[in-house]
């Protein structure tokens, strides 16, 4: 599945809102605060569909990557669960200028990288460094794109100095996780992606890297340097790589691995039920995810579009050389299909439960999340047609197809070929659209046509796919109009109420004003529907009971995996073979 | 001999030359671009532009196609994965070890098997036994390797729970004692092992009855009974060596059915290898390990043509007389 990363700026300050709490599906485990119990030891292994690509935090990008390197290396700090707060690590302080332009970072001195030398504020200079240059092409280089410089006056201080003040200043300096120099140092910038140390990393976090064998296993062992004293519990994480979700699914069952993410909600079902009824020690765990699906309409028509790129027109003249698509250009049309959709009833057929409908295009997640900014278009198929008709598309020749100056409403609806969720999603929309008189095929197409040839050059109707999202927001690749003619702004969408409003957020430091521009966006997208957006995810993994203290928010699953740990009287043979 | 076999590794480069411009061409025409999925949304078009160059698709077709020759020629480079930036070389040296050892296992198997079971059915030709043992053969012979590797998963791993399901070694492998790693091979082979070799074994058996059974019946075995030479060395000596001619020439076109099997195999019971290396590379547009693997697919194919040639004109030396006669 293409899982882009959509970064959004939030605004830290704000009040947290989080749905968690209203799911029912949601399914924690409980944290153990008695800690004379806990005892040390034993090996979690982890079930991976995928092999890492790179454990460098400057080039890794698949999930399996950055869920290993979340325990091998360390940021300055890191966002707490509301989003808004941060908890210190490498740094053990922070406070602004008295102009607040500038970030002190006073970092910690107690701190060893896995080969034993002390890390120090060049290490965090050197990172900086790494992550704003173009050569490394660092996944998160739009973080730091509001910090002017970095400065270190000793080896325990670092100040980031910034353009203007904004409310994501502490969240800017703060991510990416920070890299060793005297390792490092060696490589030139644009060699990084084939460093040596993309495959034998070393840190500063809680595990170290110990062996990669090729399409089998990542192993890591426990940190005894670490700078929480008493941490981690577990002696050896393994990363077992099962591409066949069958027998991931098996082994889990079995024993064979500890925890598995992204489980099927069909799947996940059964291990609740199993769970419930106390014939199974797998225990669901699951929890807001970072995943929405959504229909994205073309709003332009695809032939002027390749015109305008040919005759390298600038953003500002888009209007004028580019036509409305003759389907989708019409928001009474877009807001009619919406309408002609049940959502709620998709949602539920192909997510079994384990996602929220969604309405508009702030995340769930996110503190900028509003639940009454969005305009609600509620299932009225009724009501659908009327609007349709009053756009001209009516059933003239009784064909049982709307058409309009002899143009049938019928259309492709494309998504990714192989993900089965998304191709349900197509048909049960093929099935709704028809009975209200517009012809809809599916068509299935392969992810480098469907992300490298037809979404950049606008060459299709509509599209199912989805975003992961992070844990800031920033809407504008996907909406302004300065992204019009990048790979991600795909609907082409374009309204200046947006730019408008879009800038007036990001330069605000008032985080209830903030807040307010959030709202104003939120509503006039979900009024604009340049997306209909389907439903949130939740994310549904699995770990056998015997670990505790297991705790996973929309965060993810690693979060406090230096705090678990597993009885003397559970451990399995895995955890003894290795312990003798 | 020399020259024969120097003539026949002559005629196969033009082969192999087409083969692999082809394949770059087919990788490299394909709608899409590998770099996309290395940008986030909000990167700039200064960085899309970084790894096009990085990747060296910012070229002409041409001269792309041109400095990978150079590079292959020359210093027998194939570039480096775009995937996780390890030499290509290095990625098929690491996957080629499990595929050859499984290939190989499968390969032993089937010919022993597919031997065996032929010449007792070829004996026993139209009884009850002849008659199981066909129809077994057919089955394994017609059943796909993806449903064959996942029923012996459900029955042996999940329930009977006998042999593991996955990986060519156990997570404590390096734990174990010579033999304790030893057995711990064998017993993540087995089932693999078994699910490839099969269908092979399937085929072999179907030319070693009809072989054995039509030498049977021919003069010269008539002949030999007539002399007084004994059943099993008419059978070994005389039936099966005839039988295994058209075995030899099926080996040079079973390597690219056992990569094709290899790759279903190794991702149903998690084994590393070239089959996953050359789906991943495929799925993830990973051009220089597409690359790099097809080249080494089709030499490996052109080597074992050429090898069943070879001993097929050891084996057979009409073969060789006719070579001689028409050079």
């Amino acid at each position: 599945m293409k899982t882009t990363h959509l970064t959004i700026v939030v605004c830290v300050a704000i009040a947290i809102f989080s749905c968690d709490s209203k799911i029912k599906n949601i399914k924690q485990s409980t944290f153990e605060t008695d800690t004379t119990k806990i005892t040390d030891g034993g090996t979690l292994v982890v079930g991976v569909r995928s092999e890492p690509a790179s454990l460098n935090p400057l080039t890794a990008l698949s999930q399996t990557s950055r869920n290993i390197i979340s325990l091998i290396f360390r940021r300055l700090a890191d966002l707490n669960e509301d989003l808004a707060t941060f908890t210190p690590q490498l740094a053990k302080k922070w406070a602004f200028s008295s102009d607040s332009m500038s970030l002190v970072f006073h970092l910690r001195t107690d701190v060893l990288w896995h080969d034993k030398i002390p890390f120090t504020a060049a290490d965090v200079m050197y990172s900086y460094q790494m992550q704003i240059n173009p050569e490394v092409a660092w996944d998160g280089i739009s973080y730091k794109d509001n910090i002017a410089s970095a400065q270190s006056p000793n080896d325990s201080t670092v100040i980031f100095t910034f353009h203007k003040k904004s409310l994501s200043m502490l969240m800017d300096a703060v991510e990416g996780y920070i890299v060793p120099k005297h390792i490092l140092e060696h490589d030139p910038p644009e060699k990084m992606h084939e460093s040596h140390f993309n495959v034998n990393p070393i840190g500063a976090g809680p595990f170290r890297f110990l062996g990669w064998k090729d399409q089998q296993t990542v192993t890591l062992i426990k940190n005894n340097s670490y700078y929480e004293t008493g941490k981690p519990h577990l002696d050896r994480i393994i990363f077992k790589i099962v591409p066949d979700n069958l027998n991931l699914l098996t082994q889990l069952k079995a024993g064979e691995v500890d925890l598995v993410e992204g489980i099927y909600p069909k799947d996940f079902q059964g291990i609740v039920k199993n769970w419930d009824e106390v014939k199974s020690s797998v225990r669901p765990v699951s929890y807001m995810g970072r995943r929405y699906d959504f229909i994205g309409w073309n709003l332009i028509d695809p032939d002027t579009y390749q015109e305008a790129i040919q005759n390298e027109i600038s953003e500002i003249k888009i209007n004028e050389y580019i036509k409305p698509n003759k389907l989708f250009g019409s928001q009474k049309v877009r807001c009619a299909l919406t309408m002609a959709i049940d959502r709620e009833a998709l949602t539920d057929a192909v997510n079994f439960g384990m996602a929220l409908t969604m309405d508009g295009p702030v995340p769930p997640i996110l503190a900028a999340y509003n639940e009454d900014a969005n305009i609600r278009w509620h299932y009225d198929p009724r009501q659908a047609i009327k609007l349709l008709s009053e756009e001209g598309w009516i059933d003239s020749d009784k064909d049982g197809i709307l058409d309009k100056d002899g143009v049938a409403f019928e259309f492709e609806m494309v998504t990714e070929n192989g993900n089965v969720r998304w191709e349900q999603v197509a048909t049960i929309i093929q099935d709704q659209l028809g009975k209200i008189g517009i012809r809809v095929t599916p068509r299935l197409v392969e992810p480098a046509l469907l992300y490298g040839k037809m979404l950049p050059s606008k060459d299709f109707d509509a599209v199912v796919i989805g975003w992961v999202v992070g844990l800031t927001m920033d809407l504008a690749p996907l909406f302004h109009s300065s992204s019009f003619f990048t790979p991600f702004h795909f609907t082409g969408y374009n309204s200046l109420r947006y730019d408008s409003l879009d800038a007036a957020s990001k330069n605000t430091i008032n985080p209830e004003a903030a807040q307010q521009y959030y709202i104003d966006i939120a509503r006039l997208l979900s009024y604009d529907l340049p997306y209909t957006w389907l439903y949130y995810r939740l994310e549904c993994s699995a770990i056998h009971g015997r670990f505790k203290n297991v705790k996973s928010d929309k965060r993810g699953m690693y979060i406090n995996l230096e705090d678990w740990w597993i009885p003397l009287n559970e451990r399995n043979r895995i955890d003894k073979l290795f312990e003798g | 001999m020399i020259s024969i076999i120097l003539k026949r590794a002559l005629d196969s480069v033009p082969t192999i030359i087409i083969g692999i411009t082809l394949t770059f061409l087919i990788v490299h025409l394909a709608p899409g671009d590998p770099g996309i999925r290395f940008l986030d949304p909000s990167q700039s078009t200064e960085i899309q532009q970084i790894i096009q160059k990085r990747f060296g698709l910012n070229e002409p077709l041409h001269i792309q196609y041109w400095n990978w020759v150079k590079r292959v020629l020359f210093h027998f480079d194939f570039g480096n994965s775009f995937y996780n930036g390890k030499p290509s070389s290095e990625a098929l040296r690491s996957a080629l070890l499990p595929t050859i050892l499984l290939a190989g296992c499968a390969l032993v198997f089937a010919l022993i098997t597919g031997i065996l079971l032929g010449i007792l059915a070829a004996t026993r030709s139209n009884t009850f036994t002849d008659r199981t043992i066909t129809i077994i053969m057919m089955l394994f012979f017609s059943t796909p390797a993806f449903w064959l590797g996942i029923m012996f998963l459900g029955v042996f791993s999940i329930q009977l729970g006998w042999l593991p399901s996955s990986h060519l070694t156990s997570l404590y492998h390096d734990q174990l004692n010579t033999i304790g790693r030893f057995t711990d091979y064998i017993q993540h082979l087995f089932l693999p092992v078994l699910t490839l070799g099969l269908p092979l074994a399937a085929t072999f058996f179907r030319y070693i009855r009809s072989g054995v059974i039509e030498a049977l019946r021919s003069d010269y075995i008539l002949g030999a009974r007539a002399r007084g030479i004994s059943h099993n060395k008419i059978l070994f000596r005389y039936c099966l060596k005839n039988s295994l001619l058209p075995i030899i020439s099926l080996l040079g076109v079973i390597i690219p059915a056992l990569l094709s099997g290899a790759v279903i195999v190794e991702v149903i019971f998690s084994l590393p290898g070239m089959g996953r290396t050359m789906v991943s590379a495929v799925f993830g547009r990973d051009y220089p390990i597409i690359l790099a693997a097809s080249t080494l697919a089709f030499f490996a194919v052109v080597a074992g043509n050429l090898i069943a040639d070879i001993t097929y004109s050891i084996i057979d030396p009409r073969i060789r007389y006719q070579t001689r006669k028409n050079s």
